[in-house]
Formats: structure tokens, C-alpha cells, sequence
């Protein structure tokens, strides 16, 4: 419990952070004014125009969208990793959120647009690479129920290869107007949030995650291996599809908009279990809180460290994941867990 | 309680099981024993609905396996796998709660999950890692779990599945994993069906014995009848002694050395 209060504290701390820091630097008091008036209060504060207008236009989109797709990119590692029964799996490393990239690249270099649906037709084509690259690895790594490790990262590698070319063709062959660079897909960013972005992403992101909040109880009986839970009453099926459509919708629409972040589905999770245990229904809604806090600080270490150049914040969260994942496997060649 | 027919397993062109027929009543514990490769784990994977029979049909409390709703089936069976998967860092306890799944949200599971880990002599390791027990101490945990899924105030007889429960424990453990399982069939009605390597284990412990022999039903009954020299060589190709246990006059098997060349 009091994990859970710090960790929302933290939320708090670093949203009034996000809010306050950047190219124009506006107090945290200013801004809890320019809140105020915003939702309707009368504040007698000499609220300056341009920060007010920096504030609403363009920091809180941005801290929202970190947020959000922090949290959902974290439940997506926490599913990933229930589904395969391994703690190594993540959207980024298996492919998936490479997938997304490959299909959103394609859409917007090719033109293709789906009639009726133009606005979703990018986060749709996201979802369906997803869902390819995710069927790929389920095929290639599962036997008898089992999850080979090898063959999931490996797979994972071989994914990442296919589609990090084919996204790298169709930035080659892309318009200059057309797309955006190919460090955006790589590395992601959050340049270039704003409100349609937030409604969009509580769509696509926040409702998903909170179906993935139900399955934590199912998914601790997933750990125990299928014929296990099985044998426990879950219906397999219905789950494991459950969790990939789930996955592969959060996943992709997060990478359609602020690209490819890696790492965060693998770190945040395994924090989470430090923290709490490895009961899904504890780990879950810390991996959300936690998600979103770690997001958020990367993006502001982002804008803030090379003022007023941002950096991709795909950097920021490989320095600290990638030096993670290789002591996660260092710890697993002494323990031989997995 | 459980019943199964004519029960045939292929995988590809290879007999796996043939044409087996198994009747289990509450209150017994019936041990599969056969060598290896015999379809033991196979029948016991069959009966217990994880794998399909290419014939035959198998009925839990007159209802076949299929019908059953999977969650109200699993309160009243519940299957101990030979090998678990898990690999992240629950405790002990957490491990023994998953077992109340398929239960309502009460308190009286956390009575449940104290009260079985005691049975299994683990109440001290609950809050420990399960990750990092040994693997008898894992088998334990996972016993637990078992019993805790089928711990209900009605009196239902329930049917309880064990793939090889004993083959990382110790003497000691093996003698109380039996015996908890001979137990839970005495007090509480339960049909228990253990697959077991050990023929004195088997001798020790079940009301009846069932050999399989490349994929069929070579001999069943109880142990005294069928644990008989000729019996077991023909199931095993060995020569061997049957003795009597001087406490319960139950056999007990010794290779015959005298003629082993």
C-alpha cells in the first residue's frame, strides 16, 4: 500500500516537473494558476499569455501522452511477459513494436489510406504489424506449451532485422514532407504530441490497459505453465488471445505516434516485482503508475538536457534498459531461472 | 467418479495408448506403474483432458471430460504435473493461493493455504521465494497447491492426480507425499491416481495397481496379486523377489541377484 501511495506521489512530483521545465521555464505556481483559471476559477495571478499558452498547447498534451504511453507500453511488457511465461519478454525485443513501425511506415510512404477511417487508418496499419510479428514469435517460440527462450529472442532479433530494413526502405524512399525521420521510428519521440494525440491515445491506450488490469488474476495462473492453468479453470484460448489483441492495439498505437521506445515493457515490470512481489494484480497497476512516472522523466530528461534541442528519447531509455536487460541475464546465467 | 472407455492415443502413426479402459472409485488409490515409455503420463494426460483421445471417451461424475464447465471441473479435479514452469519470483504462499482460483475471494483461503502447506511440511518456507527453493521443495509447494484447489467445506468426492509426485523427493518426502494422498482418499473420499515409478512405493501405498506395457493395460489389481515375480518380469524383463513387509505384510520388490548375469 504504501508502495502504491509513493509511486502515485511520484506521478504527481514529475507531472508538475514536466509542466514547469522545458525551453520556457514557467513556475509551478504559475502553472497550478493557469490550471485554475482554465477549468473556470477566478485567480487574481498575473498569468503571462505565452505560458499559458505553452502550458495547454503543448506541455500538457505531451505530459499526458508520456504518461499514457509509459503506462501502456509497461502493461504491454507486464502482458507480453505473462503470455510467454518468461520475465525476458518485452513488445520491443520480440519484435512487435518494430512490426508497428514497418506497418505505419508503410501507410504513410505509400499513401494507403483506409476509406471512411482515414484518421485511424496509421494506428491500424500499426496493429497489424504488430500482430504479424507477434504471431511469428508465438509460432517460433512455443513448443508443447513451453516457451523456448532461445528461440523467442532469437526470433525477436530476426523480426527487428526485417522490419527495422523495410521501415529504413520506406524512409529512403519517403518525401522529405512525408515522413518523419528514421531516428523518429527507431527512437521515438514526444515532439510532436498534442491534444488529438491524447484523445486518440486514451482511446487506443488507456481503455486497453484497463481491460489488462482484469486478466492480472488469470494471468498469475498463466505463470504456472497451460496445462497447469488449465487444469485451474482459465480458459486458454480466450486469454492468450485476449492478451495479444490487447498487446498488439497498445503497442501499436503508441509506436504510430511517438514511435519506437524501447525497453520500457522490460524495466518497468521488473522494478515493479522488486517492489511488490510477482502477484500480477500488484504488479499491473504499479507497472501503469510506474510506467508513466518513468516515461515522463525520460521524455523531460529529453527536452531539457540539450535545451533547446531535444534528443530522441529512445536514447534515454536504452542507456538505462539496455544495461538492465544484460544484467538480467547475467543474474539468470548464476540462478539458471529461466 | 472417473471412467474411462476405450481409451486410444496416437500420435502420427505411433500407438501410444491402446484400447484402455479405466474405472476409478472415490476412496482409492489406484498407482500406473509400467516401465519407461509405457504411456503412463499419456493415460494420465488423457483422463485429465490434456490431451485428446484419437478413441474412446473418458466421463468425470458421469459427465464427459468435454462438457464439463472447465471451472466448476476444476473444484472437484485437480492434476499435480511432473514439471512446472514457473519462473517468477511468487512466494511460497502466493504460489499455494493460485490453487483457490477457481474459488470466490475469502478469507477462509488464506485458512486453506496455511492449512496445506502445514500438510506438506512447508509452513515455515511461505513467505521464502519460490523461486529459489530446491526441487523437492518446489514439488512440495505444488502438492500444496493441489490440495488447496480441492479443499471445499461439501463433501463431494473429489479426484485427485498425481504425475510422478515423488521423483524429486526424498525418502522421507516421498513417504509423506503417499501418505497424505492415502489419506485424502480414507478421510475425505477422494479418488486418487498416481503415477509411480517405484513398485514399492506402489506396493506400500494404493489399493490397486495398474500396469501398462507399450501403450496397453497388461495387468491391474491389487498389490498382492499383481506384484508377482512372473508378473514384473514380464512387464520389466527382470528377475525378482517378492517379499513381505513385516509391518503391513504388504509385498515389497527386491532384484533377484542370485541369477542376474
Amino acid at each position: 500500500m504504501r508502495t502504491f501511495v509513493f509511486l502515485c506521489a511520484l506521478l504527481v512530483a514529475l507531472t508538475f516537473l514536466s509542466f514547469s521545465n522545458g525551453a520556457v521555464s514557467i513556475s509551478v505556481t504559475e502553472c497550478m494558476y493557469i490550471l485554475l483559471s482554465t477549468i473556470g476559477f477566478d485567480v487574481s495571478y498575473p498569468i503571462n499569455n505565452i505560458h499559458q499558452g505553452v502550458l495547454l498547447e503543448i506541455r500538457i498534451p505531451r505530459t499526458i501522452l508520456a504518461i499514457m504511453v509509459g503506462a501502456g507500453l509497461s502493461i504491454s511488457g507486464a502482458l507480453m511477459q505473462g503470455l510467454f511465461r518468461n520475465p525476458l519478454a518485452d513488445p520491443g525485443l520480440v519484435g512487435i513494436s518494430s512490426g508497428a513501425a514497418l506497418g505505419a511506415a508503410l501507410v504513410i510512404v505509400l499513401g494507403w489510406s483506409i476509406p471512411f477511417l482515414e484518421y485511424w487508418t496509421l494506428p491500424i496499419a500499426a496493429f497489424i504489424g504488430a500482430v504479424i510479428s507477434t504471431i511469428c514469435v508465438m509460432r517460433l517460440s512455443q513448443m508443447g506449451g513451453k516457451t523456448v527462450v532461445t528461440n523467442m529472442l532469437l526470433a525477436g532479433i530476426a523480426i527487428n532485422a526485417i522490419a527495422g530494413a523495410g521501415t529504413g526502405l520506406m524512409v529512403y524512399l519517403a518525401e522529405e514532407d512525408q515522413l518523419r525521420d528514421l531516428t523518429f521510428w527507431t527512437l521515438g519521440s514526444f515532439g510532436g504530441a498534442k491534444w488529438i494525440e491524447v484523445q486518440l491515445a486514451f482511446l487506443v491506450i488507456v481503455i486497453p490497459s484497463f481491460i489488462g488490469l482484469f486478466l492480472s488474476r488469470s494471468l498469475n495462473i498463466m505463470l504456472l505453465g497451460e496445462a497447469q492453468a488449465h487444469m485451474l479453470g482459465v480458459s486458454l484460448e480466450k486469454i492468450k488471445k485476449t492478451i495479444v489483441v490487447l498487446v498488439c492495439i497498445i503497442v501499436g498505437s503508441s509506436v504510430s505516434m511517438t514511435g519506437m521506445i524501447g525497453f520500457v515493457g522490460l524495466v518497468v515490470p521488473h522494478l515493479c516485482r522488486m517492489l511488490v512481489g510477482a502477484d500480477n494484480r500488484k504488479v499491473i497497476p504499479a507497472s501503469i503508475l510506474l510506467g508513466g512516472s518513468l516515461l515522463l522523466a525520460s521524455d523531460l530528461l529529453s527536452r531539457t538536457l540539450i535545451m533547446p534541442a531535444e534528443f530522441p528519447i529512445g536514447i534515454v531509455t536504452s542507456i538505462v534498459g539496455g544495461p538492465f536487460f544484460l544484467m538480467l541475464l547475467s543474474m539468470n546465467q548464476k540462478n539458471q531461472v529461466w | 467418479m472417473l471412467c474411462a472407455k476405450n481409451i486410444s492415443y496416437e500420435i502420427g502413426t505411433k500407438k501410444i495408448l491402446h484400447n484402455i479402459h479405466l474405472d476409478v472409485v472415490p476412496g482409492e488409490v489406484v498407482a500406473i506403474c509400467g516401465p519407461n515409455g509405457a504411456g503412463k503420463s499419456s493415460l494420465l494426460k488423457v483422463i485429465s483432458g490434456e490431451l485428446k483421445p484419437s478413441a474412446g471417451t473418458v466421463h468425470v461424475r458421469d459427465i464427459e471430460l468435454l462438457q464439463w464447465d472447465i471451472k466448476k471441473l476444476a473444484t472437484i479435479r485437480a492434476v499435480l504435473h511432473q514439471e512446472s514452469f514457473l519462473s517468477f519470483p511468487f512466494l511460497v504462499e502466493e504460489v499455494v493461493h493460485l490453487g483457490r482460483y477457481p474459488y470466490p475471494k475469502s478469507t477462509k483461503n488464506d485458512v486453506i493455504v496455511e492449512e496445506c502447506l502445514e500438510k506438506v511440511g512447508m509452513q515455515s518456507y511461505k513467505k521464502r521465494t519460490y523461486t529459489s527453493l530446491s526441487g523437492g521443495e518446489k514439488q512440495r509447494v505444488h502438492l500444496a497447491r493441489v490440495l488447496a484447489q480441492l479443499e471445499e467445506e461439501s463433501v463431494i468426492p473429489k479426484l485427485l492426480m498425481l504425475d510422478e509426485p515423488t521423483s524429486a523427493l526424498d525418502l522421507s518426502h516421498q513417504e509423506g507425499t503417499l501418505h497424505i494422498a492415502s489419506q485424502y482418499a480414507k478421510n475425505n473420499n477422494y479418488a486418487v491416481i498416481v503415477v509411480l515409478h517405484d513398485l514399492n512405493l506402489a506396493a506400500a501405498w494404493s489399493d490397486r495397481i495398474i500396469f501398462l506395457k507399450e501403450g496397453m493395460l497388461h495387468t491391474q489389481g491389487a498389490p498382492s496379486q499383481v506384484l508377482t515375480p512372473e508378473i514384473i518380469s514380464q512387464i520389466y524383463n527382470i528377475k525378482t523377489r517378492v517379499l513381505h513387509h513385516p509391518d503391513t505384510n504388504r509385498p515389497v520388490i527386491v532384484v533377484d541377484r542370485s541369477s542376474n548375469t
